[in-house]
């Protein structure tokens, strides 16, 4: 455990004003209490809450145009795990070591922290976590006689057959997030890992182009145009229209992330109690690599609150504030012991299926240059995903871009 | 010819049908889909909710912020309408009918310079506004606004102004009238209907802006209603009914300025025929 | 008859205030993003550099780049050719004299009432493939925004919808300005309701007409929005416009030098646009001089 909150050498009653720039959760009611209780452990330090807007874009813009200003208004941001390196790298957020400790760092998921260092100094830390995982449903599963499949290929005779046998014209087979943007590269990493291949070679230079990267990618275009299995309007999903799709009972399977459970399991959904949560799919003679999302906490270089804003980041990453923010805000947390405690269990029984995600989570290249990958590939993907180009064409394509890119630097 | 009457009536009245049902409908839908309880928003059949629900436009209404924002946004079109009238009333007149070389070059030029793509201009007008301390505030966002409302203003009423007669105008300067003179008693009055159009353009485009509305601002201070309606909570859930319920709310003050308002240009009209 | 010096200083002071604010707060930004695409000029990496004409020279070679100039030129075309034929119509319309005219003038203008980002998540609400309701109501199962072809056609619905009425109330207003006596003359002559639109409606409003052209014209090449919400530009870049390219550049890859060149690259695209509006708007009014 750490240290006592540090005191305020000034005077007692002049208080420190940090700035928490975050975006709204539904829930984020239950983050205001975690705060107040911050405050009330370290009196000399108020809290002031401003929200950014829900849209993962505008947060990166807003951060963009401040960050490049040298803005010092506010001390503590909310990221998302994929900008911490591009962050970092411009030299926008402090350094946390040796301000969190080793003991600190220790209980949170190592695939999380990758994309907090950067040459041997960490500038962010994860506060909740996320991971991809498979929906489907158990009922026509089980009455179908089914087992939740653990391979692509199975996943794909399983939904053949019920298809076949419900004759529901309505019923698709498989959805996951194909429209273009961030969520496909999550998607289709998904598929890419779980068949041994990656984006990035260990030189960091593109591995787009070898065959088991093309062959999940045949898969996924054959999914939608071969199989009949997955729709072609799996190109204008997100997570939201993916939801609703398979809330309505219009999908056996969808990817997606554990957010949607809860939301699935009320009353008055479809699907409420029908419905299973496992790994998503891997490839015969490879593993299940979920993708990795969640946010972290840094400091802004330019704060002018430094000391306050680390207390507050160590106060994010205690055990008690990890459990209430699964418990009360609905994010899992990033602390793992979380997960083994019995409360938690009990309030929570699908924990352990989230927790056999999370240990197998493979992040996003932590790479400073994540973001523009990510921005020639996605049209790439998408076109896969259109069948406008095949595989091999399109990630030839993306791959002299990033090359040239990564030429210009 | 009761008959060619009659038909014709017909005729209208379908196209109008025709025509409104374009129109309505998806705002229809919108106000469908707020009334829909959360757990059927995406179900279909059936089109309208068993059970209609007031709980998504509760909800919104009584977000803490959401009235503050609606003032913001009336203050913020309010005066950016303001300032475009005041700067391109007198600007749209001289174009129109002072002969000026060189004037309509420097306008179109002005122009040209308030439609470079927004997104590029919006990081340095916000590092400008950061250095004058006027960030997070309505003035900030009024500014902005009025950059592109006054060209707007300039061009479309001096196209306005032109329709009044030279006549007109030169018996008054005869009459020994000053520039603001004639500007009161012949154009103001005459050309009220392109006044009226302009002004309610400009007051919709800006109550609707969202691009520097949502960088220029950071609290609810300033804060306006489309910003409020993007901070809606949701990392990957999105409340779609609340959403919906917002954005009727924010469509109804600006249905109401248009129903007065079309009326005042239906009476503009009749009673400043341009002729006689 | 050269002006009196107080003459001209009346004329000053009635231009000068709307030029003097909007130059002193429109030219800034825009002086400072010329002077950006003539960097090369990437935070993360510390590279801040000047490079000329570099950022204008690789935009040449950039596919990527004139995909989005095609992008943007046809949704321009199709939709500001809609926006017009279906506002000049439905201002025909409500300048006829009907019970309910006044109501169903403000209920036309609804569309432009709504705030384009909301206008824009209900879109893709309901051109949703699977629970839309567009399709429902048609009974088809088209992929509007997920088809390369319909993608794009999907976003000029959309956009007709939303500017329809911004098109109508400029027309109207024209249309009001225009005398009966015209009308009465020519109907006494003997011209059918073809002939009077032809010979007196179309002249007499062809200002506005422009005047309209123009300013939606300069608008939909500017799309951002409504296109990014909907299909993000997708799929498969299929609808990626200029200025998406630009804000992707801008502000996902933070390349302000690119990026700030992509959007100079627009500005003079819609300039040139513009243009020929405008010549032609001053030979109208040159001509009623």
């Amino acid at each position: 455990m750490s240290g006592c909150p540090r005191r305020q050498v000034s005077q007692p009653d002049q208080r420190v004003t940090l700035v928490f720039k975050h975006a709204q959760h539904p829930r984020y009611a239950f983050l205001t209490e975690l705060i107040q209780r911050f405050e009330a452990e370290n009196p000399g330090i108020r809290v002031r809450e401003e929200i950014l807007p829900a849209s993962t874009d505008e947060q990166h813009q807003f951060y963009v145009i401040n960050l490049a200003a040298r803005a010092a208004d506010f001390d503590v941001l909310d990221m998302d795990v994929i900008w911490v390196p591009e962050f970092a790298r411009a030299g926008w957020l402090m350094e946390l070591t040796p301000g969190v400790t080793e003991i600190e760092r220790a209980p949170l998921f190592p695939a999380a922290l990758r994309a907090d260092w950067l040459e041997e100094k960490l500038y962010a830390v994860p506060w909740f976590v996320d991971a991809g995982v498979l929906y489907y449903r158990k009922d026509l599963l089980d009455q179908h006689g089914f087992l939740p499949p653990q391979t692509y290929p199975e996943l794909l005779e399983t939904a053949r057959s019920i298809l076949a046998a419900e004759r529901d014209p309505k019923l698709t087979g498989f959805i996951w997030q194909g429209k273009q943007y961030e969520g496909l590269v999550c998607s289709a990493l998904e598929f890419i890992r779980g068949n041994g291949g990656d984006l990035l070679r260990e030189g960091g230079r593109p591995a787009l182009t070898e065959p088991p990267t093309l062959e999940a990618l045949q898969f996924m275009s054959d999914m939608v145009r071969r199989y009949d299995v997955t729709p072609p309007l799996v190109t204008t999903l997100n997570e939201e229209a993916s939801r609703h799709i398979f809330q309505s009972g219009r999908a056996i399977f969808m990817r997606n992330w554990p957010y949607a459970w809860p939301l699935m399991q009320q009353p008055g959904s479809r699907v409420a109690g029908r419905i299973g949560m496992t790994l998503v799919p891997h490839f015969p003679g490879h593993t299940s690599r979920p993708t990795l999302g969640g946010f972290h906490v840094g400091v802004n270089a330019r704060s002018t609150h430094k000391k306050e804003a680390l207390a507050f980041v160590r106060f994010l990453l205690r055990y008690d504030v990890q459990k209430q923010i699964l418990l009360k805000v609905g994010v899992l947390p990033a602390h793992r012991q979380v997960y083994d405690d019995a409360e938690v269990r009990q309030k929570l029984p699908q924990i352990s299926e989230l927790l056999r995600s999370l240990q197998q989570v493979e992040p996003r290249p932590a790479t400073p240059y994540y973001m523009m990958i990510s921005h020639i590939l996605q049209p790439e993907l998408s076109a896969v995903v259109a069948g406008i180009r095949p595989p091999k064409q399109a990630m030839r394509s993306a791959e002299l871009q990033i090359e040239h890119l990564l030429g210009l630097l | 010819m009761q008959n060619a009457l009659i038909l014709r009536r017909l005729l209208v009245f379908a196209a109008l049908g025709l025509i409104l049902s374009f129109v309505l409908a998806p705002f229809a839908w919108q106000v469908i889909t707020a009334l829909k309880p959360t757990a059927q928003l995406a179900e279909l059949p059936p089109l309208l909710p068993a059970r209609p629900t007031w709980q998504n436009f509760g909800t919104v209404l009584g977000a803490p912020g959401f009235w503050r924002a609606c003032v913001n946004s009336a203050i913020v079109a309010s005066l950016t309408v303001l300032l475009a009238f005041a700067l391109g009333v007198p600007a749209a007149y001289a174009l129109a009918k002072l002969r000026l070389r060189g004037a309509q070059l420097v306008l179109a030029t002005l122009l040209c310079f308030s439609m470079f793509p927004a997104i590029a201009n919006v990081a340095p007008l916000y590092l400008l506004f950061i250095r004058l301390g006027i960030r997070d505030s309505a003035l900030a966002v009024v500014i902005a606004h009025s950059v592109f409302a006054i060209p707007f203003a300039i061009w479309t009423l001096t196209s306005f102004f032109k329709e009044i007669p030279d006549d007109l105008y030169r018996a008054a300067r005869v009459d020994g009238c000053s520039h603001l003179g004639i500007l009161r008693h012949v154009v103001l009055p005459l050309a009220s209907p392109g006044l009226l159009s302009v002004g309610l353009l400009v007051f919709i485009f800006s109550w609707n802006e969202f691009l520097y509305a949502l960088t220029l601002t950071a609290s609810e201070r300033s804060r306006t209603l489309p910003v409020a309606i993007a901070l809606f909570p949701g990392l990957h859930e999105i409340p779609w009914g609340e959403i919906a319920a917002a954005s009727v709310l924010a469509t109804v003050p600006t249905i109401l300025l248009m129903l007065v308002f079309q009326k005042r240009i239906v009476t503009g009209l009749t009673a400043g025929a341009v002729k006689g | 008859m050269r002006a009196s010096f107080r003459e001209r200083l009346g004329r000053f002071g009635l231009l000068g205030p709307a030029v003097a604010y909007v130059a002193s707060v429109a030219v800034m930004p825009v002086v400072f993003t010329l002077w950006l695409s003539l960097r090369k000029q990437m935070p993360i990496f510390g590279i801040s550099q000047f490079v000329g004409l570099q950022n204008y020279l690789f935009l040449m070679r950039d596919a990527r780049f004139w995909g989005a100039v095609g992008h943007t030129g046809y949704f321009v075309l199709v939709a500001v050719t809609l926006e017009l034929t279906l506002g000049l119509a439905i201002a025909l319309l409500l300048h006829q004299k009907f019970p309910g005219r006044g109501l169903a003038r403000a209920l036309v203008l609804i569309p432009w009432a709504v705030p384009s980002v909301v206008a824009a998540r209900f879109w893709e609400w309901t051109l949703n493939a699977d629970f839309g309701v567009l399709n429902f109501l048609l009974g088809t199962r088209i992929n509007w925004l997920g088809d390369p072809f319909w993608a794009m056609h999907a976003a000029i619905l959309a956009d007709v919808w939303k500017t329809t009425p911004f098109m109508v109330l400029l027309l109207l207003a024209g249309l009001q300005v225009i005398p009966e006596h015209l009308y009465r003359a020519a109907r006494i002559d003997g011209a059918n309701s073809w002939q009077a639109f032809r010979h007196i409606t179309l002249p007499l409003l062809k200002p506005i007409i422009l005047l309209a052209l123009l300013f939606r014209t300069m608008d939909a090449a500017r799309v951002f929005d409504l296109i990014y919400v909907l299909t993000g530009g997708g799929p498969g870049n299929q609808t990626e416009t200029l200025v998406i390219y630009a804000y992707n550049l801008l502000y996902r890859t933070l390349q302000f030098g690119y990026g700030s060149s992509v959007a100079v690259a627009t500005f003079f695209f819609i300039v040139l646009l513009s243009l020929a509006y405008l010549r032609e708007l001053r030979r109208t009014w040159q001509m009623r001089e």
